[in-house]
């Protein structure tokens, strides 16, 4: 099954089905729906809690706006711990693939195969809802199986980032509970419990995930979400 | 007076026999209004009960004002600078601030729960085996709600997004909001959700006798000074607090809904009657009945039955709000019945003029019959 334009990850998660199902998404159901992510502009607040199992742990407000210009779609991160903020800006087009945003000099890159600085949070976590894709392959369940489970294809975003695939099981409504990412050679990275779901601005998602890795654990929650155009001045608030 | 006496044993064994002849119709009369004015009382006495219960909470702290961030549809995720309480202490109306932090935290990896966060001073963290030493910033006391629902007792630790603490005491609150949380310290609070600096509101108890002018020009002197705030009396809070007003609405339009149809029920039961009597009150007409006794007949008969389902109703929806308020102290919301022998025996009473009114169609119904027709018909 190929994967609607818009691709799923967390964070398309936390936000919930934004858009009509695609053809595609009718003949999933209630999955497609949840891991498409939203056609409108929105701005959506987090608050992402890492506790490693060494060391100390940190709190984080990442605010996310997006916007979308044509086929080309720009997301804009501004992270702040601890009193310091920073800045992330990317644009993604299903022929241009993953850049900078040329007009925010001041934004850094993104190193997909890091973490948000201070966070257990895998950027690739924020940015393959947005900018990747996916194949969803329905699993073979047993009988005696309340919900049947998925496997989720990611296409990779860059040549730093290998093939990922999720393992997602969906509760009796058909919304997924958990999700198990695993690297090429099928090893598991992390574990995300979605523990909350919830509708912000008419929008049933997400509003509480807890991320199970080996090195700790990482609780995201979805505070507030705008749906509507770019606020300009969001980066002096 | 013979004479009247006569004729009111006859209206009375008129009215007898039309309910002894209909018991099915009569019980399913009865049993409708009971179960609308049940359900009415039940709404509205858990609304009143929850209602009750909130003022209660923020009058025994003697709370006047709440300061919040302006704005705020939903006053949780308020956010003011705790840099303007000691400006808000300075203000001589102003006898006692309580700055306040609220958030709702992933409590156990698998349960959320609200978590307030009081200043470590504050007599709310006060322990009962050691009230001289403040509660630590590892430590949380848990609602008396909260500790049954959640099976969490003093000495058990928990963890709050993902820290751990332990829960130094239980405590009784007032509220039925507060029965179900924990409370903290603010500065152990604060760095957990990432609020440093930072509280949900500031609750002011005024000096005591200001005038309400005073208390104006005292908000807005607040709302002047202090950029980004607003200020908010306490019963206004209360009257907009999310659940008690949500709970209020439905309980008022299903009062109006159930009151409508206790009175379409009656004037529908009683529209068959009569047009099941056509012929008994046209002979009455003819033996002489005037208008207003051929009235009185009907009138008689839906107040017995109005009675006696505003009796059954009392009691139904009195268990149901026991029960009811019993159900959601279970699941953390602790009220108490606000209900009083007065207000039921007042819901009960405007039960019975409310099928009288109901009654209405059927008299006219039952004025309209000629006396010619209905015995020709028969």
């Amino acid at each position: 099954m190929s994967a609607p334009a818009t691709p799923a990850a967390l964070l398309a998660m936390l936000l919930g089905s934004f858009s009509a199902p695609s053809a595609a998404a009718s003949e999933m159901g209630e999955l497609e729906q949840f891991l498409s992510g939203p056609d409108e502009p929105y701005r959506a607040e987090l608050r992402i809690t890492s506790r490693p199992r060494q060391g100390d742990g940190s709190v984080s407000r990442l605010v996310v706006q997006r916007s979308d210009t044509g086929d080309v779609r720009q997301i804009e991160y501004r992270l702040t711990t601890n009193g310091v903020t920073r800045h992330w800006c990317l644009r993604c087009a299903a022929a241009a693939g993953l850049r900078d945003c040329p007009m925010a000099p001041q934004a850094r890159s993104i190193d997909l195969a890091r973490d948000l600085p201070d966070t257990l949070l895998p950027w690739e976590e924020l940015v393959l809802g947005a900018c990747g894709g996916w194949t969803i392959t329905p699993l073979p369940s047993a009988p005696t199986a309340a919900a049947p489970s998925y496997q989720v294809d990611f296409r990779s975003l860059g040549p730093e980032q290998g093939s990922r695939s999720a393992l997602i099981a969906v509760d009796a409504s058909g919304v997924p509970s958990s999700i198990e990412h695993r690297n090429a050679d099928g090893e598991r990275l992390r574990t995300i419990r979605l523990l909350e779901t919830g509708t912000h601005a008419g929008f049933t998602g997400a509003r509480r995930a807890l991320i199970d890795r080996p090195d700790g654990q990482v609780l995201l929650e979805l505070r507030n979400i705008q749906i509507g155009p770019p606020d300009r001045n969001w980066r002096t608030e | 007076m013979i004479t009247h006496r006569r004729e009111g044993y006859r209206l009375r064994h008129l009215v007898w026999d039309g309910l002894r002849l209909r018991p099915l119709r009569a019980f399913a009369a009865i049993l409708s209004i009971a179960v609308t004015l049940a359900a009415s009382l039940t709404l509205i006495g858990v609304s009143e009960s929850l209602e009750t219960s909130v003022a209660e909470g923020y009058a025994a702290r003697k709370v006047d004002l709440i300061v919040m961030q302006a704005g705020k549809s939903n006053p949780l995720t308020s956010r003011i600078d705790t840099a303007l309480v000691p400006a808000m202490r300075a203000l001589e109306q102003v006898a006692r601030v309580q700055p306040l932090l609220v958030d709702t935290l992933l409590l156990n990896s698998d349960q959320s729960i609200l978590v307030y966060g009081w200043e470590p001073t504050d007599p709310d963290l006060r322990l009962t085996d050691r009230p001289n030493a403040p509660l630590r910033t590892d430590e949380v006391l848990i609602g008396k709600t909260a500790s049954r629902v959640a099976d969490l007792s003093p000495g058990d630790s928990v963890t709050l997004n993902l820290t751990e603490f332990v829960i130094a005491d239980t405590f009784e609150a007032n509220t039925f909001a507060e029965s179900g949380t924990l409370f903290m310290r603010l500065d152990a609070l604060q760095p957990l959700i990432g609020a440093e600096n930072r509280v949900t509101f500031a609750f002011l108890e005024l000096v005591p006798g200001l005038s309400a002018a005073r208390q104006d020009e005292l908000r807005l002197e607040i709302e002047r000074t202090m950029p980004g705030t607003t200020v908010i009396d306490a019963a206004e809070f209360i009257a907009d607090h999310q659940l008690a007003a949500a709970l209020r609405g439905v309980s008022r339009i299903t009062l109006f809904t159930n009151a409508f149809l206790a009175s379409l029920i009656v004037g529908t039961l009683m529209v068959l009657t009569v047009s099941e009597r056509r012929r008994d009150i046209a002979i009455l007409r003819a033996v002489g009945w005037s208008s207003w006794r051929i009235a009185h007949l009907i009138l008689f008969e839906t107040a017995l039955l109005a009675v006696a389902a505003a009796l059954l109703g009392a009691s139904i929806g009195w268990i149901g709000l026991e029960m009811a308020l019993s159900h959601l102290f279970s699941l953390g919301f602790y009220a108490r019945s606000m209900l009083t022998p007065t207000m039921v025996a007042g819901a009960a009473l405007a039960v019975i003029i409310v099928a009288l009114l109901g009654s209405a169609i059927p008299v006219y119904h039952a004025l309209g019959i000629r006396v010619a027709d209905a015995i020709r018909n028969e």
